[in-house]
C-alpha cells in the first residue's frame, strides 16, 4: 500500500478509473509531517488527470498522524545514504554501532528499535528474533521515498513506523548509476532501471554493492589515540519488482528483494576482537495487488503475502572473554493481510482489515542440540472515517483485535483527529494502544548464564500526541507536537543473581517529549531546524532509560545557485546515560556535516559529503563502542 | 563456574542484534569473589618484614605433594597437578607480604563450551627486583584469593560449580590454604578442605574472605553463609554441613542464591555485603552467632545494583564503601554503628568495576572493562587526576597498595594478559609490567 494513503474529494474517488494523483493531489493535500503546506481554504480547481495506478485511500494511516516524508533527492542519494537523513529528524534517533556499514537501527519518539517498525513496501524488516531492523542495507536499496509515521500501532510498532517504498515500475522509464568512494576504503556502485514492459506492466530492476575497510582512528575512553580495526563490511543488494494493471482497474505487483552483508566485528572498546564476524541475509517475496471493490459498492480493496527469510550468522572462534560462539538465527516469515474500505456516504467511509504473520525460527549455537522457535499473529481491524476531504476536519477510528502465539488476545483501540479552524493552521490529536510482543530471542534465548523467558507478556503501551501545523506552501512551515508513551510489562534482560540473567517484564516506563520543526525557503536559500525534547523513566526506580538524549538539534541551511546546492548540517544532542543507572554517560556533543551537489544537465550529478567537520573522535554509540572521526565522500550518479 | 562478567555489555550487544553468548561464561572481570582482606594498611610499608635480604634466584618450581610441615612434620596434601609454564595464569587475587607481592592463579581456560581448570597456584614477585621468585602449586582448585595476615599467607581455593539452568552450586572441593615465610620464601603449612554438603548443597564455593580474633570468615559464592576456620588450630569450626546462616540478619536462606563478600570491619565486627539483596550487615559473633548490629539497604529500589566489594576505613568520615558493580557506582556509609548516613552517589565508576581499596586519603577504584584503575577523595568522592591505564584487553582484576623504598606503589593483576602491572601510585605512571613485554 504505497502512496499519497490520503483521500480527497479533489481528487477522482476510489471508484473508476485509478485515478489518483500521486503527486499534484498530496502535493496539495494538507498532511501533518509529511512536508506539505496544510490545505489553503481557497478550493483549487485541478483538472483531472488520468493515472493509472495506486488505490486513493489507505486506512493504514489516519490523516491526523505525524509523518515525515525523506524523499528528496539529496536525502536519499546522499553518499552515506538515506539513514542520515532519517536520523535528523525531530524525535527520530538513529542509533549507530560503529562505522561505515556496521547496523544502525532507528528509535522514534524514545521507544526502542525493537518496538520500532521498519518496513520495505509493507514487509516488515524487524527481525523476529533480535527486534531491530538494521537500515544499513539501505543505501543500496533502490527508494523512491521513506517515510516515517509516528505513533503506536496494533502489535508492531509503540513508538511509530519507519516506511520504505521502493519506485514505481509504472511511474515511468528511468535509470540511474552511481559509483561513491569515501573514508575508511569504502567504495560502492549500485544502479537501477525502470522499464515498461508494454503499456500495462513496468519492470523495476536494482542492484549494488558496497565495500569498506572500516579501519577509522578514535580516541579511547583512556584518552589513548588508537585504530579501530576488524571492522571491514562488504554488502550485495538486488530487487526486482514487476507491477502490471490487470482488468477492472485492479493493479498487481511482485517484489524479490535480497541482501547479504558479511562484517567484521571489532568488539568492544577496550576489548576489541580480531576474529568475530557477522553475516547477515535478508529475502523479500511480495506479491500484492489493489483495486476497486466488485460491482457498484464505492470503495477499495487491497491485499498483499510476502514470504521473509532474515539469517544472522555469528562466529568469533577466539572471543576476548569466553568460550568460542558460533550462532545461527534464520527466520523463516509469512505474512498478509487485506484490507477493504467502502464510501457509502460522502462524509463517512468504513474499513476492515484482517492480517496474519508466521514466523519459524531454527537456531543453531555451538554445542547446543538445535532448535525451532516459532510464533504467529492474528489481527482483525474495522474502523471508520468521517470528514470529507473538502472538510476542514478529519475524525478516524479504529478497533483492532489482536491475538499472538503466547500472548492471548487483546485490543488495541486507535483514535485520530485533525481539525483546521484557520487557514494555515491545523491541529491534530491521536491516541492509540500498541503492542510489542517478545522476541524469540527473548522468549528462548538460552546459553546457561543468560536466558530468555518463555512465560514474557509483551510489552502493551498507551501513546498519545497532539499538536498542531501551519504554513504556506513553498515558503515555510512550522510544526509543534507533544506525546507521551506510557509501556507497562517492559522487557529486559536483568540480572537475577551473580551467575544468572534472564528477561522479564520489569514494570513500567514513561517516555514524554516535544518534537519541533520549521522550514524556511526564500530563493535560494533554505533552511530547516528541529528540536526535540525527550524525558524518560523507568517506573520502579524513577532513573532514566539509557541512550535517549533530552536535548536534540538538528539543522540544515542550504544554499541553491543555479545547479550547484551546497547544504551545511549541524547538529546538537545533550549528554545521555548509557546504563539505567544514571551512572555512565556519554557526553553532550556537537556534530557538523556539509553536502555539495552538483547537477549537470539532469543527467550527471556529483556529490561531495564531508562528516563530522569537526573531527570529534571520542564519541561512542550506545555502547560505548567508537564513532568515526572526520570523514570524506564523494559520488557520481549518472540518470541517462 | 565463574560469576557473569561485562554484564552491561554482553546485553547491550545482545539488544544491538550482535549476540555473543561467549562473552557469558567469561571470567574476566567478575569481582565478587573478592577477598576480605586485611584493611590496606596491613599491606603497607609499616609491616615491612624482617626478610628484607635480596630475593631468592626464581623459577623456584611447585613444592612437593608431600610438603614439609611445620616442626618438621609433613602436611598431606593431594597432588596439585604440573604448573603451566607460564608464571601467571589468570590470575586474580592479590595481596601484599612484606617485600613479596603474592598473586593467585586459577589457571582456568575454555575447552570448548567448558570451563576447565588447571593446577592453581601462587606466583611470588620480589618488590626490589620485580622478579617472580617463586611459584607454589595449591592443592586445590580456583583459588581466587590470597591474603597476609602479617604472618601467614591465606590462599582460597573457591572450588569449581555446577548450574542446573537456575542456581548455582558448588562442585568438588574448595580449601583454604596456609602458607609461612619458613620456606623460599612460603611454604604450605596449613590446608583446610571444604567439601559440598548433601544437606545445604548451595552453601560452598567460598569467594571471600576475612580474618578476626584468629579465625578466618569465608563468605560462600553461592548463598548467604558463613563458614568458619580456625586459623591456629587448622581446621574448620563451621563447615558447608554447619554453616553460618545469615538469614537471622536480614539476607536470604540457606536455599536462596547470593553471593556475600565479607569484611572486617570495626574491632570485633564483621562487615557482609550481599550481592543478590543489595545490602551490607554489620554484626559481631558472640558465641559463634551472628548478633546484627546494621543492616542498610544500598541499593536503587527494585533493582539488582549488585554489591561486589567493600572497603572500611577506621575512624574517617565516611567510615564504610560499598561498590556495587552493576550500578556502577559507590556507595558510603558515614557512622555506621550509629545513626548510619548513606551517600548513594558518593562516587562513579567507570564500565565494570570489580574493586575498591583504601589507600590512605584515596579510594581506588578497578574498571574492569575500562583497563583502568582510578581514584577519588576517600572524604568526598571527588574524582582525583591519578589513573593507572592498561593496554586493551588486560582485564585488570583485583589490586593491592603499599609503600616501596619510600614510593607508593599500585599492583594490578591482568587476568587477560597473564600479567602483574606496577604503577607509581602518586603519578600513575607504569613502572613494570611482569612478567616484561618482549
Amino acid at each position: 500500500m504505497e502512496g499519497a494513503g490520503r483521500r480527497s474529494a479533489r481528487c477522482p474517488g476510489p471508484t473508476g478509473t485509478w485515478a489518483v494523483l500521486v503527486l499534484g493531489c498530496a502535493a496539495l493535500l494538507p498532511a501533518p509531517g509529511r512536508g506539505d503546506p496544510p490545505a489553503s481554504p481557497e478550493v483549487l480547481e485541478v483538472p483531472p488527470i488520468d493515472v493509472e495506478g495506486l488505490p486513493p485511500a489507505s486506512p493504514d494511516v489516519a490523516g491526523s498522524q505525524v509523518r515525515d516524508p525523506v524523499d528528496r533527492p539529496e536525502d536519499l542519494e546522499a553518499p552515506r545514504g538515506p539513514a542520515a537523513a532519517v536520523g535528523r529528524l525531530p524525535a527520530v534517533r538513529l542509533r549507530e554501532s560503529g562505522g561505515p556499514g556496521q547496523p544502525q537501527t532507528v528509535m522514534i519518539r524514545g521507544t526502542d528499535p525493537s518496538a520500532t517498525l521498519a518496513s520495505l513496501d509493507g514487509v516488515p524488516l524487524n527481525s523476529p528474533f533480535l527486534g531491530g531492523a538494521d537500515l544499513t542495507g539501505l543505501d543500496l536499496i533502490p527508494l523512491e521515498g521513506l517515510e516515517v509515521v509516528r505513533g503506536g500501532r496494533g502489535q508492531e510498532a509503540v513508538g511509530g513506523r519507519l516506511e520504505a517504498r521502493t519506485p514505481d515500475p509504472l511511474g515511468g522509464s528511468r535509470s540511474q548509476a552511481t559509483l561513491g568512494a569515501g573514508s575508511f576504503g569504502s567504495f560502492w556502485l549500485k544502479g537501477f532501471a525502470v522499464q515498461p514492459l508494454g503499456d500495462r506492466v513496468g519492470l523495476l530492476l536494482g542492484a549494488g554493492g558496497q565495500r569498506s575497510e572500516g579501519r577509522f582512528p578514535f580516541r579511547d575512553s583512556n584518552g589513548v589515540a588508537r585504530q579501530r580495526d576488524h571492522a571491514a563490511s562488504s554488502s550485495l543488494e538486488a530487487t526486482i519488482r514487476v507491477d502490471g494493471l490487470a482488468g477492472a482497474g485492479w493493479r498487481l505487483g511482485g517484489l524479490v528483494e535480497g541482501a547479504f552483508t558479511d562484517r567484521q566485528e571489532p568488539g568492544l572498546e577496550q576489548f576489541p576482537s580480531e576474529t568475530a564476524t557477522h553475516q547477515d541475509s535478508r529475502l523479500v517475496l511480495l506479491a500484492r495487488g489493489n483495486g476497486p471493490l466488485p460491482g457498484t459498492i464505492p470503495g477499495s480493496l487491497e491485499g498483499a503475502l510476502y514470504y521473509r527469510r532474515l539469517s544472522f550468522v555469528y562466529r568469533d572462534p577466539r572471543p576476548p572473554m569466553g568460550p568460542p560462539t558460533a550462532s545461527t538465527l534464520i527466520a523463516h516469515g509469512v505474512g498478509g493481510h487485506l484490507t477493504a474500505e467502502v464510501a457509502p456516504w460522502p462524509i463517512a467511509s468504513l474499513f476492515g482489515s484482517l492480517e496474519g504473520t508466521g514466523d519459524l525460527g531454527r537456531v543453531y549455537r555451538l554445542s547446543q542440540a538445535p532448535e525451532r522457535p516459532a510464533r504467529g499473529t492474528l489481527a482483525g481491524a474495522v474502523g471508520a472515517r468521517i470528514g470529507r476531504s473538502s472538510d476542514p476536519f478529519e475524525v478516524s477510528g479504529e478497533a483492532r483485535v489482536l491475538w499472538a502465539q503466547g500472548a492471548g488476545v487483546r485490543i488495541a483501540p486507535r483514535i485520530g483527529v485533525w481539525w483546521t479552524p484557520w487557514g494555515p493552521l491545523r491541529l491534530f490529536l491521536n491516541g492509540s494502544r500498541a503492542f510489542r510482543l517478545p522476541t524469540l530471542e527473548e522468549l528462548h534465548f538460552d546459553v546457561g548464564f543468560v536466558q530468555g523467558n518463555p512465560d514474557l507478556r509483551p510489552e502493551e503501551a498507551w501513546t498519545w500526541d497532539g499538536g498542531l501545523e501551519a504554513g504556506q506552501p513553498g515558503t515555510w512551515r512550522l510544526r509543534a507536537a507533544y506525546f507521551e508513551n506510557y509501556l507497562d510489562n517492559v522487557i529486559l534482560f536483568l540480572p537475577r543473581s551473580a551467575f544468572l540473567v534472564k528477561a522479564d517484564n520489569s514494570g513500567r516506563a514513561t517516555m514524554r517529549g516535544m518534537e519541533a520543526l520549521g522550514e524556511f525557503t526564500w530563493r535560494f536559500l533554505s533552511v530547516r531546524a528541529s528540536y526535540a525534547f525527550l524525558w524518560s523513566a523507568f517506573g520502579a526506580s524513577g532513573l532514566s532509560l539509557p541512550d535517549r538524549p533530552a536535548h536534540t538539534v538538528q539543522g540544515e541551511v542550504a544554499l541553491t545557485l543555479w545547479t550547484l546546492r551546497l547544504a551545511v548540517l549541524p547538529g546538537w544532542q545533550s549528554s545521555f546515560y548509557l546504563d539505567r543507572f544514571e551512572s555512565t554517560s556519554e557526553e553532550g556533543r556537537f556534530r557538523l556535516d556539509a553536502r555539495l551537489d552538483w547537477r549537470l544537465r539532469d543527467t550527471v550529478r556529483l556529490s561531495l559529503e564531508a562528516r563530522n567537520l569537526t573531527n570529534k573522535r571520542d564519541a561512542v554509540d550506545s555502547l560505548q563502542r567508537p564513532l568515526p572521526g572526520f570523514s570524506l565522500w564523494a559520488q557520481v550518479s549518472i540518470s541517462p | 563456574m565463574k560469576r557473569l562478567p561485562l554484564l552491561p555489555w554482553f546485553l547491550g550487544l545482545w539488544l544491538a542484534c550482535e549476540p555473543t553468548p561467549g562473552l557469558e561464561h567469561d571470567a574476566g572481570s567478575e569481582g565478587i569473589h573478592d577477598a576480605g582482606d586485611l584493611p590496606a594498611s596491613a599491606d603497607g610499608p609499616q609491616d615491612l618484614p624482617e626478610d628484607a635480604a635480596p630475593p631468592p634466584p626464581r623459577d623456584i618450581p611447585g613444592i612437593d605433594a608431600r610438603d614439609p610441615g611445620p616442626d618438621g612434620g609433613t602436611v598431606d596434601l593431594p597432588d596439585p597437578g604440573p604448573l603451566p609454564d607460564r608464571d601467571f595464569s589468570t590470575p586474580e587475587g592479590i595481596t601484599l607480604a612484606g617485600r613479596h607481592v603474592v598473586v593467585a592463579n586459577p589457571d582456568f581456560r575454555y575447552d570448548g563450551q567448558r570451563m576447565v581448570f588447571g593446577t592453581g597456584f601462587l606466583t611470588v614477585v620480589d618488590r626490589g627486583s620485580r622478579q617472580v621468585v617463586q611459584r607454589i602449586a595449591l592443592p586445590c582448585r580456583n583459588p581466587q584469593e590470597v591474603s597476609w595476615d602479617g604472618t601467614r599467607l591465606w590462599a582460597l581455593c573457591s572450588g569449581e560449580t555446577t548450574f542446573d539452568g537456575t542456581l548455582v552450586r558448588p562442585a568438588g572441593q574448595a580449601a583454604l590454604v596456609g602458607l609461612d615465610r619458613s620456606g623460599d620464601p612460603f611454604r604450605i603449612v596449613a590446608w583446610m578442605p571444604i567439601v559440598p554438603s548433601p544437606t545445604h548443597p548451595l552453601v560452598g564455593y567460598p569467594s571471600s574472605m576475612a580474618f578476626l580474633d584468629g579465625r578466618a570468615y569465608l563468605a560462600s559464592g553461592t548463598t548467604a553463609a558463613l563458614l568458619v576456620a580456625d586459623l591456629e588450630a587448622g581446621h574448620l569450626l563451621r563447615s558447608p554441613d554447619a554453616p553460618l546462616s545469615l538469614e537471622s540478619l536480614g539476607l536470604g536462606g540457606l536455599a536462596d542464591q547470593d553471593t556475600v563478600k565479607v569484611l572486617t570491619g570495626p574491632p570485633g565486627v564483621l562487615l557482609a555485603g550481599s550481592f543478590n539483596r543489595d545490602r551490607v550487615l554489620a554484626f559481631r559473633l558472640p558465641g559463634g552467632a551472628p548478633d546484627p548490629i546494621q543492616s542498610l539497604e544500598v541499593g536503587v529500589e527494585g533493582m539488582l545494583d549488585g554489591v561486589l566489594d567493600l572497603a572500611w576505613r577506621p575512624g574517617g568520615t565516611p567510615e564504610l564503601y560499598v561498590l556495587l558493580g552493576l550500578a556502577q557506582r559507590v556507595v558510603a556509609v558515614s557512622d555506621l554503628l550509629g545513626a548510619p548516613r548513606v551517600d548513594d552517589r558518593f562516587a562513579v565508576t567507570g564500565t565494570m568495576p570489580n574493586r575498591i581499596l583504601l589507600d590512605r586519603d584515596r579510594l581506588w577504584i578497578l574498571d574492569s572493562g575500562d583497563n583502568r584503575v582510578t581514584a577519588v577523595d576517600a572524604d568526598t568522592g571527588r574524582p582525583l587526576e591519578v589513573r593507572a591505564l592498561m593496554p586493551p584487553g588486560t582485564n585488570p582484576y583485583a589490586m593491592a597498595a603499599g609503600d616501596w623504598e619510600g614510593r607508593p606503589e599500585l599492583y594490578v593483576t591482568g587476568l587477560r594478559s597473564n600479567s602483574l602491572w606496577v604503577f607509581d601510585a602518586d603519578t600513575g605512571d607504569l613502572l613494570a609490567q611482569v612478567p616484561p613485554v618482549p
